[in-house]
């Protein structure tokens, strides 16, 4: 009678007990970044509206938990191919902030919009967070500082 | 029954809460990320935008919403405007001069033709001082300065006793039969091809070796055929790794390191480097090649990109376990990835992954240091291999030298394959070198290389390794002598964006009265390695240095000899008078010795620091000779902190390739002077030079005044180490001032107080260089570093990685980073294999290195 009577308890108790081994198991597995982590790159373009651009350097804006700096690639241009530089200090720093400038001496300037870098980033989570980039400055080659828009977009696959 | 019920009714109930609790938690934690991170909010002055959406953020926008950190921009006013101004040199050189406006109405950014290269300096942010365009610009007045007319581009024992890990063969001898001795083991080496069999056996049986086969993750070694670019087999195993064997030639090893190549510039008394490592896959399947290699031990690393065809991809510096993490994940994937980590101060692995079937990979590594200047010859240094270490029985973060293929044979933490003598790679070395000395050079040799060169103008000299001495063997030396009977104390400088000040390096000459005063008594102590990886031209060559020496000491002076490999042993108890028959016996042992055996040298330091002083206790200096052929530097070096008391060790790096790290540090907590006794140089000479360096009471408890016009902080090394005659030496800190100064030296000589005065100019265009600040934070670190061998007090780690990561530094605890995320190769991450390496030049293998 007791056996009979202990069965739905015992029941109750293997479905309590594989419940909350589901939940925690949700749980753990959620918290686990290396379960979806990816790699993709995004391009950095600036158009100096007509103006040929010498120098520039901005602010690559993303969540810093999510997404990670994991490369600096050049621009299309001849004059920014080389990979930019990037702020060490900027990027140990509070916010992990990923700053990059270069600098062209030459006369074949860019007019018009172009990538002048690509980021290769580490990213937790399968979507692509937001992600955009803050002019610092931008320059011409007469000394003047100079109006241009920049903009953050999915970098292609080679 | 009831209760019963109504219990696993709330036991369900409980079940239930839970399940929505887990719907609940989950879907926030895994579903679309917050809005914005707290950090987002406290740390960022603008919401990020949706990608894809070209979000501008102008220049107007930013002038009425100015960043933070522009206002760093408005001091700087460039310390180059003079030379910006004048514009000859720009114009002439084709590019332009101009100006970089900042946010900041009055930032007079000013822009110099010159070479836009990475500066060692901070480089922006808000927190961080200048920024990027900025210093960029500065530097671009710098280089104007300094090298006119370049303008251009952006480019922008297991044998015998187990004493240790290495494998050590042959009989030694000799040596005040103190015991001991280890013997045999050697004989004839195990074959080079280790037991997979050839191709048509491994086709045949290539299930069953498979199964036999590591996991993908380890290195595999399979013997293949001898044409490269093996067609895929789906029959053969995946490594590919190829071994060929032609008669009378020796057996070509291909590696996927394919050749390195190596540009210098010196400047002064700093140097720039550029090594490119040229990997590339000869193999039929994808490859992760790891390369082990060497570095001079100050080197300021703060470069690091990689080339995939056209595409340069600069490196991240990251601490080292989440560089080694990014690395793990994108190997995985499939990403081409390289990673750069530091085992040693002088000793760097690069891993680079996924390199498929006939791709080549480049990976460019920059770095900055100072030269040594040794009796009258500046010296620079280019290691090129790795010797061969020995590591303690109890060791396992060493440095294991196992022969190819013997995979974790060692037990060690880091672990370099040799090749066999009759085996060569294809891996060769181009050289080229730029000697800017600013004076007339007046000669110019390389020690241990063929070398080409040239003085196209009075001061420049450009020397180049002939491309018939292009093996990677040993390390390339070269010396040169500048015109003037006396180096003078020079200073060379960083500013800072700001232009108030900055990083500065002074080298200390010492001055010519302490060549006047004649030595005390000494009790002289040699020390000798006679360990296996000596045997042969090493030991000969310190048996010679030893000779000279115990031939040219004064009768007051009291000596002792010790000898050490897997065990220590003293000619005598204490010291002897250095009599004629006292010397004649120590000279018949001295030749009596060969070279055999573990290295175990922490027990010859001790005895060498620690045994009873003669009776008139006369100041102990101990002669150290030695390849530096160990893997346990750190314990060696805790131990001369720990034993030196009021003696001094003059270490002497012994052959092709010595462990440089060890000797300098040796010498730098042993309060003496590390020499280098290449198997070319004449030892006598170089002890002479010894004997010249000990005959003259050295500047101690010097004081370095720098004057009310500079204002000094953040000194290394912090202690000034004692002057010795020929022997300057290079202190590094920030400053703040301009113009030209008197710097003021202090120190004891001889029991009296000495003081001698350097004038200097901040300001002095040839004292401008872009390195002063990587070299700076590196000197950092290498104290905080030397400070932690032995003391257990502080948190150096922590110290060491901020220092590294603000100043995009190599360290023990930063790592470079590079991943190309454009293309994901196919497949799995393929094959590890090593780069092997040659033994160094005069190096033996069968005393050296561990086969299975």
């Amino acid at each position: 009678m007791n056996v009979k009577m202990r069965h739905p308890v015992r029941l109750a108790v293997a479905i309590a007990v594989l419940m909350a081994s589901f939940t925690l198991g949700q749980i753990r597995s959620s918290s686990a970044p290396s379960s979806n982590i990816h790699f993709t790159n995004v391009d950095v373009l600036i158009d100096p509206h007509g103006i040929p651009l010498a120098a520039y350097q901005i602010e690559f804006l993303a969540d810093p938990a999510r997404v990670k700096l994991v490369g600096i690639e050049g621009g299309q241009h001849s004059a920014f191919k080389q990979p930019p530089y990037y702020d060490p200090k900027a990027l140990a720093g509070p916010g992990n902030r990923v700053i990059i400038a270069a600098l062209n001496t030459g006369n074949d300037l860019p007019h018009d919009r172009t990538r002048i870098a690509r980021l290769h980033l580490r990213v937790v989570g399968d979507e692509l967070p937001k992600m955009s980039a803050r002019l610092v400055t931008a320059a011409s080659s007469n000394e003047k500082t100079i109006r241009a828009d920049v903009s953050v977009t999915e970098g292609a696959a080679q | 029954m009831k209760r019963f019920v109504t219990l696993s009714l709330g036991l369900l109930a409980v079940a239930l809460v839970l399940v929505l609790t887990t719907v609940i938690v989950v879907g926030c934690s895994s579903g679309k990320p917050p809005q914005e991170s707290s950090a987002g909010k406290t740390d960022r002055p603008e919401a990020p935008q949706e990608i894809a959406k070209p979000q501008a953020a102008t220049a107007d926008q930013r002038a009425s919403n100015p960043p933070p950190f522009v206002s760093d921009l408005s001091p700087l006013v460039t310390n180059a405007p003079t030379t910006a101004g004048s514009g000859t040199d720009a114009e002439n050189s084709g590019t332009f001069l101009g100006r970089i406006p900042g946010a900041a109405p009055n930032t007079g950014l000013s822009i110099t033709a010159g070479t836009l290269e990475k500066s060692g300096a901070n480089i922006a942010g808000q927190t961080s001082g200048p920024n990027v365009a900025e210093e960029l610009v500065r530097q671009e007045a710098i280089d104007k300065l300094i090298q006119s007319g370049q303008g251009g581009n952006n480019r922008g024992p297991s044998s015998g006793q187990s004493l240790g890990t290495r494998s050590i063969g042959g009989a030694s001898g000799g040596g005040f039969g103190g015991g001991g001795r280890r013997g045999g083991g050697g004989g004839t080496p195990p074959s080079a091809t280790p037991g997979l069999g050839e191709l048509s056996r491994q086709r045949a049986n290539a299930r069953e070796i498979r199964t036999n086969l590591p996991l993908l993750t380890e290195e595999l070694w399979i013997i293949a055929k001898t044409t490269v670019l093996a067609a895929p087999d789906d029959n053969a195993p995946r490594s590919g790794a190829l071994l060929a064997k032609i008669a009378n030639k020796p057996e070509q090893v291909p590696v996927p390191l394919k050749h390195t190549d190596v540009k210098a510039r010196i400047d002064g008394d700093i140097a720039t480097v550029d090594v490119t490592q040229q990997y590339h896959n000869p193999f039929s399947e994808k490859i992760e090649a790891v390369y082990v290699f060497p570095l001079p031990q100050n080197a300021a690393i703060n470069e690091f990109v990689m080339t995939i065809g056209e595409r340069k991809i600069r490196g991240i510096i990251r601490e080292r376990q989440e560089a080694q993490q990014i690395y793990n994940e994108a190997r995985q994937q499939g990403y081409v990835a390289s990673l750069l980590t530091q085992e040693r101060p002088n000793i760097f692995t690069q891993s680079v992954a996924n390199i498929e079937p006939g791709k080549e990979i480049d990976i460019d590594i920059k770095y900055f240091h100072t030269l040594e200047y040794v009796d009258g010859w500046y010296e620079w240094t280019f290691p090129m291999v790795v010797g061969p270490r020995f590591n303690p029985p109890y060791s396992t973060d060493g440095i294991g030298a196992v022969g190819l293929g013997a995979r974790s044979a060692s037990g060690q933490s880091t672990e370099i394959q040799y090749l066999r003598p009759e085996q060569r790679s294809g891996h060769d070395i181009s050289l080229s070198v730029q000697v800017n000395a600013g004076v007339k050079i007046e000669e110019i040799k390389s020690t241990n290389h063929r070398v080409s060169s040239e003085s196209p103008e009075l001061g420049f000299a450009t020397v180049q390794l002939d491309p018939s001495d292009s093996i990677p063997n040993k390390d390339f030396v070269l010396r040169y002598r500048v015109a003037g009977e006396t180096l003078k104390s020079a200073v060379m400088v960083q500013r800072n964006a700001r232009g108030d000040g900055g990083y500065f390096t002074l080298m200390l000459v010492p001055p010519q009265s302490i060549n006047q005063l004649p030595r005390q008594p000494l009790e002289m102590v040699f020390t000798l390695d006679v360990s296996g990886s000596m045997s042969g031209q090493p030991i000969a060559q310190a048996r010679a240095a030893i000779r000279y020496a115990l031939t040219h000491m004064r009768p007051d002076d009291t000596f002792q000899v010790v000898l050490f490999d897997s065990v220590t042993r003293m000619m005598s108890e204490r010291s002897l008078p250095a009599t004629p028959e006292n010397l004649a016996m120590a000279l018949k042992q001295i030749e009596l010795t060969n070279a055999g055996g573990g290295t175990m040298m922490l027990e010859g330091i001790r005895k060498s620091l620690n045994f009873p002083r003669d009776e008139a206790n006369r100041p102990r200096v101990v002669a150290f000779l030695t390849d530096g052929y160990i893997g346990n530097e750190t314990e060696i070096l805790r131990e001369v902190h720990g034993s030196l008391r009021d003696s001094r060790i003059f270490s002497f790096g012994v052959g092709s390739s010595p462990n440089r790290y060890l000797l300098d540090g040796m010498a730098k907590m042993g309060a003496g002077a590390a020499a280098y006794l290449s198997l070319n140089d004449n030892a006598e000479s170089v002890m002479s030079a010894y004997f010249d360096r000990i005959s003259h009471p050295a500047l101690t408890d010097i004081a370095v005044d720098f004057g009310a016009s500079m204002k000094v902080t953040d000194v290394y090394p912090q202690k000034t180490p004692d002057l010795f005659v020929g022997r300057p030496i290079v202190i590094t800190g920030q400053f703040t001032g301009k113009g030209p100064t008197t710097v003021h030296v202090k120190g004891k000589f001889a029991g009296e107080i000495r003081q001698f005065d350097i004038p200097i100019n901040l300001d002095a265009a040839e004292s401008q260089h872009r390195g002063i600040a990587s070299v700076w934070a590196r000197m950092k670190i290498a104290a905080l570093a030397d400070q932690s061998t032995w003391d257990d007090s502080a948190d150096f780690t922590t110290s060491i990685r901020q220092v590294a990561l603000d100043f995009d530094l190599m360290s023990q605890f930063t790592s470079f980073i590079a991943v190309d995320s454009s293309t994901r190769t196919a497949g799995d991450h393929g094959t590890t294999l090593a780069v092997p390496v040659p033994v160094p030049d005069g190096v033996r293998y069968d005393t050296t290195v561990q086969e299975r």
